[in-house]
């Protein structure tokens, strides 16, 4: 089966088009339609994997390797499940943590003092939230219990599992565990213009 | 809610998972744990997709102003990618690569390549009419294959944890990617406030592995290169920082 493009491509796809009728778009190996995926959600999946990663070159691969899966298999989107910027986030994320993982299992292999390379789990926090340029998540934030907001940062932009999180806190893991469901359930709510369900 | 006799690890509700799993902190196991619960129970379903609205949220917080070139560095990769021609890919990207150096060159030929090759299968699989589907991987069955599989493999380690009266004996094998499946078939049940805990022993120092939960029959834990000695206690249900209790089975990786 080859993979060329049909002479659909010539097809342009532009700003007014839907998100559904750009990756249809796809299925026609149209570029138009990539580029304005690209335009539309390149800097959300390259900002992820940047923060996660914290190195531009590696964020730039995960980049370009989530636009060419997507490119090759536009079929794994399922616009049942959600948008397409939450499947890009979520491939951007979950790329971006296997690198991590990999690079941190290599270096474990090649040198084995990575840990005392790690940044301190306060710095990361502060670097974070300076980053923030959404007012509305930064503020969300604030508003979280020191605890979750902490274990939440750690797990998500610091590209830990819940276990990294709780050796690094040195809390119990079922503590961990619970602080990012409930510090979630309580940013839910607070980005939702409520407030905590519960003082933290 | 799940089948506990396909549930390889723990005994906590898996609903304390959804947190970890929203924001990609959990194992490959937990993953699928969690994923078969929202597929049997709409209340998970609904947490999960609640709780995934807030991660996008965070996710959009960090957005940025991609470099410029990278767009051209994609396309430059799908034009190889249709013509199917992973040399080009590699001498295009040497040479013409925006804002492009060696190592960075390098790294878009992998990505190139491996598109190539996804491409191939997934043609060569429709070609000759196979169906692509996935195997149970959170099976106690299939975590075994995958331990046997691995023990033959170059470069996986294996050991035996038992106590001081031989009367336990569990297996660990360690792939060379630091899966670690932990036969603990053996143990027996501890009450519902119990969970056991693995753990790597260095120096005196004691790192969680992972809990196993109350009755556990298989599991798997991240073990990375540096573990040789290994550990298992009994701890609180919500598992421990440290060891609470001294280890009833100790072992050697090699």
């Amino acid at each position: 089966m080859s993979a060329r493009r049909s002479s659909t491509q010539s097809q342009n796809f532009g700003s007014i088009s839907s998100d559904r009728d750009l990756v249809d778009g796809l299925r026609t190996r149209a570029e138009s339609a990539l580029a304005e995926i690209y335009k539309r959600h390149g800097g959300a999946v390259f900002g992820l994997s940047r923060r996660v990663l914290n190195d531009d070159g590696l964020a730039e691969d995960v980049t370009q390797e989530i636009f060419l899966r997507l490119w090759n298999e536009p079929q794994r989107f399922d616009a049942e499940r959600g948008t397409l910027r939450s499947y890009l986030n979520r491939q951007s994320h979950s790329r971006s943590i296997e690198r991590v993982r990999s690079e941190e299992a290599h270096r474990r292999r090649e040198d084995r003092s990575v840990e005392s390379d790690k940044p301190e789990s306060g710095a990361i926090e502060s670097e974070v939230l300076a980053s923030i340029e959404s007012n509305r998540i930064r503020t969300a934030l604030d508003q979280l219990g020191q605890k979750e907001r902490r274990a939440i940062v750690l797990a998500y932009y610091g590209g830990h599992s819940y276990r990294e999180v709780a050796s690094r806190l040195r809390l119990p893991e079922g503590t961990v565990k619970s602080q990012l469901r409930t510090g979630l359930q309580h940013l839910s709510v607070l980005l939702n213009d409520g407030q905590p369900e519960e003082d933290q | 809610m799940t089948d506990k006799s396909q549930i390889p690890s723990g005994s906590d509700d898996v609903s304390d998972l959804l947190g970890a799993y929203v924001l990609d902190a959990v194992d490959d196991f937990e993953r699928r744990r969690v994923e078969r619960a929202a597929d049997a129970d709409p209340d998970v379903a609904a947490e999960i997709a609640r709780l995934l609205l807030v991660a996008d949220a965070l996710a959009d917080a960090v957005a940025v102003d991609p470099p410029t070139g990278l767009w051209d560095s994609i396309r430059l990769g799908i034009d190889n990618v249709d013509r199917g021609d992973v040399s080009a890919a590699q001498t295009k990207g040497l040479s013409n690569a925006p804002g492009s150096v060696g190592s960075r060159s390098n790294r878009s030929f992998f990505l190139v390549a491996a598109a190539v090759v996804a491409v191939v299968v997934i043609s060569g699989s429709a070609l000759i009419g196979l169906s692509r589907t996935t195997p149970p991987t959170d099976s106690i069955a299939t975590m075994t294959a995958m331990a046997n599989d691995a023990v033959t493999r170059q470069g996986t380690r294996t050991g035996v944890l038992s106590d001081p009266a031989a009367s336990m004996e569990i297996r660990v094998v360690v792939d060379v990617e630091g899966h670690g499946f932990v036969m603990t078939d053996p143990l027996p049940a501890l009450p519902s406030g119990e969970t056991y805990q693995l753990w790597s022993a260095a120096n005196g120092t004691m790192v969680s592995l992972g809990m196993l939960g109350s009755d556990p029959e298989m599991s798997l834990v991240s073990i990375d290169a540096s573990v040789t000695e290994l550990a298992l206690t009994r701890e609180p249900a919500q598992g421990s920082v440290a060891p609470t209790s001294s280890p009833m089975a100790t072992g050697l990786l090699a």
